[in-house]
């Protein structure tokens, strides 16, 4: 048999009898002719070995998660200047900025994680975000969305929620009621009413009979308070939340730490959105917040939306005093006052942004974390980091701390064997605070 | 994807997720093959990918781009480092002679397809690991990798005209062998050969 012999079969597409075809041109520089070479390979390529779509896909998310991961460190180092220019912006600047450091603080997390929905196209948790923040009612509108709640022991109830917008459509008021019975018995201490603007917040706790009200310019949660409702808002305002987290995206935020698939919820096909113990769950369609599932007080909670008790309406046919606290005329008020310590930010924390930054993500999603009160630093630390270790993470943590105390006793202000001692003395209390209950220690605070 | 597409994209991929997602779905299916036609499995092929890829992402801020096949060049040289890394002391996963490579399979949609597809290319590999190792790089990288002579001359470091003549008369000692492994087998199979 030789080549002239051989002439290519009717399918002799395939890759050898290619081969063969190209060899038996007379001229050996068909080698090297772009088009013989060309076709070969073209052909050639619908043979080629193919790797499986799941893999491809699996690779280029990790990828993708990797390049977010590099280049979330980067704005986080420029997010450093961001906040002290925030601290030292006038109060009007502040009000408008807070809200995206809320909406970080609540919903911060990875964002590049993919999944297929029922097409081939992938559906990025950032996509999904940016379809939940347009749900919203529009200009000079109110929504107002009913939650059924439920935790262990017999926990049960509803959360009223109403959210205004301004003339630009981007909310402005939110007012909240939670009533919650325990056993069938009602439990105030689990219930309240929260109103909140860009200029202040009052809460109405029940169980005490107080209405806590924030200082002009101090808003929620920085003016250093925590209650249920309040607990509670920052929950349910997930398509708020959403809106949000778009426009700090926008200025380069790209949080890592969300899981994302698609589920049934009660029926509903959503996009499930977790992160850190806490789960939104997006409807599919519509995106609207279909419910949440969080810890609080050590139990998991859940929200579900009563689709029947549930509407988008006119600011104009809101009732009257919806946005108002609407409390017993004889509460106790307390009024919080700024001070230098309340107006800090949990992640604004040192150590909070240490472990943050050693664990891979974000000082916001650290705090949120810690704040959850259901981990350890070192369990949420495995969420983003899991090679991680008690012992690692201590040390990531006592670096800032030694290159202090070198530098005591470089201008001679501390000994050599101080130092020694009050490291050891460190290591203990940081491995005790990082592999115990959150909270103490960190700047974060239990809800 | 056009250069001008690839050098935006190569340009921003360091920092732009969607940028490296348009490079990576482009290249992907030209790594996999090459890495694929190059290691036993299908598990090490991946891995191999994987390490590849990651490499890729972990250089990309230090590529400057210089014309247009010089990324498709850095990449595969890349492929071809990790390839080589993988083949010096590294138990599990090295790079094997391609006459031992089993069981290439192909996705083809067609059950029918894929078996030709698999039986093809499991003969085409085990006539190329006949050839001398340079030669089976430059028809791996030619027609696995799809790069062109002048990238796979920086891939291997060598003349442009050199790759040509590693490709030439790999071709040449390919097609003798194709030729001569058909003349050996029986007549009952032997339409296999022609196709």
């Amino acid at each position: 048999m030789n080549a002239q012999d051989d002439q290519p079969a009717p399918h002799d597409a395939s890759l050898l009898a290619l081969v063969d075809r190209v060899l038996a041109e007379p001229d050996s520089a068909a080698h090297h002719s772009p088009d013989s070479l060309e076709t070969f390979c073209s052909n050639l390529g619908t043979s080629a070995p193919q790797a499986d779509p799941a893999f491809q896909e699996l690779l280029g998310r990790r990828l993708t998660d990797v390049i977010e991961r590099r280049q979330e460190r980067s704005v986080r180092a420029r997010a450093g200047s961001f906040a002290r220019t925030l601290r030292t912006s006038p109060r009007s600047v502040r009000r408008r900025l807070v809200p995206v450091a809320l909406a970080v603080l609540v919903a911060a997390g990875g964002i590049g994680t993919y999944l297929h929905s029922q097409s081939t196209t992938p559906v990025s948790a950032q996509t999904v975000l940016q379809r939940a923040a347009a749900v919203s009612p529009g200009p000079n509108a109110a929504t107002h969305s009913n939650y059924r709640l439920s935790a262990t022991g017999g926990i049960t109830g509803t959360a009223d929620l109403w959210v205004g917008t301004d003339t630009n459509g981007i909310a402005t008021d939110f007012a909240l009621t939670q009533t919650v019975s325990e056993s069938g018995r009602p439990a105030p201490n689990l219930s309240g009413r929260l109103v909140q603007n860009d200029r202040e917040f009052q809460v109405y706790d029940p169980a005490t009979n107080t209405i806590t009200t924030s200082s002009q310019g101090i808003p929620y949660p920085t003016a250093g308070t925590s209650s249920a409702v309040q607990n509670l808002e920052g929950i349910l305002i997930g398509t708020f939340v959403a809106q949000k987290l778009n426009r700090a995206l926008a200025g380069g935020m790209l949080p890592n730490a969300w899981k994302m698939q698609q589920e049934t919820l009660n029926g509903v096909s959503v996009y499930a959105l977790r992160l850190e113990g806490q789960t939104f769950y997006f409807n599919t369609q519509s995106y609207v917040l279909e419910g949440a599932d969080w810890a609080q007080g050590g139990q998991p909670w859940q929200a579900r939306l009563d689709h029947t008790s549930s509407q988008s309406t006119p600011l104009s046919a809101v009732p009257a005093h919806t946005f108002t606290l609407n409390a017993p005329a004889g509460a106790r008020v307390v009024t919080l006052a700024p001070s230098a310590g309340s107006s800090k930010h949990p992640s604004d924390d040192k150590m909070v942004q240490t472990a943050a930054a050693a664990c891979g993500t974000t000082p916001d999603a650290m705090a949120t974390a810690l704040r959850a009160g259901d981990k350890s630093m070192l369990a949420i630390c495995q969420v983003t980091a899991p090679t991680m270790t008690a012992d690692a993470l201590v040390n990531a943590l006592m670096a800032p701390l030694k290159a202090d105390l070198d530098a005591q006793v470089a201008s001679g202000a501390l000994t050599r064997e101080a130092e020694t001692s009050e490291l050891a003395n460190l290591r203990t209390k940081l491995t005790a605070m990082v592999t115990g209950q959150p909270g103490a220690g960190t700047g974060a605070k239990k809800p | 994807m056009t250069p001008d597409d690839e050098r935006d994209c190569v340009i921003r991929a360091a920092t732009d997720p969607n940028a490296f997602t348009r490079l990576y779905s482009h290249y992907f299916p030209r790594v996999y093959a090459y890495a694929r036609s190059r290691v036993e499995g299908e598990q090490e092929a991946e891995e191999i990918v994987s390490d590849i890829f990651l490499k890729v992402v972990e250089r990309l801020d230090r590529f400057r781009w210089r014309h247009s096949q010089s990324f498709a060049a850095w990449l595969f040289r890349i492929a071809r480092n990790v390839l080589i890394d993988r083949s010096r002391g590294v138990r599990r996963g090295a790079v094997v002679s391609l006459g031992e490579a089993p069981d290439l399979v192909s996705r083809s949609p067609l059950p029918d397809q894929a078996a030709l597809d698999a039986e093809e290319l499991a003969t085409l590999h085990q006539l190329l690991a006949t050839l001398s190792p340079r030669r089976q790089e430059a028809i791996t990288l030619r027609f696995f990798g799809e790069l062109r002579n002048q990238e796979i001359a920086q891939v291997l470091g060598i003349d442009e005209r050199t790759v040509a003549a590693h490709i030439c008369r790999g071709l040449e000692e390919l097609h003798q062998k194709y030729l001569d492994a058909c003349t050996d087998r029986p007549e009952g199979v032997k339409h296999e050969c022609a196709g």
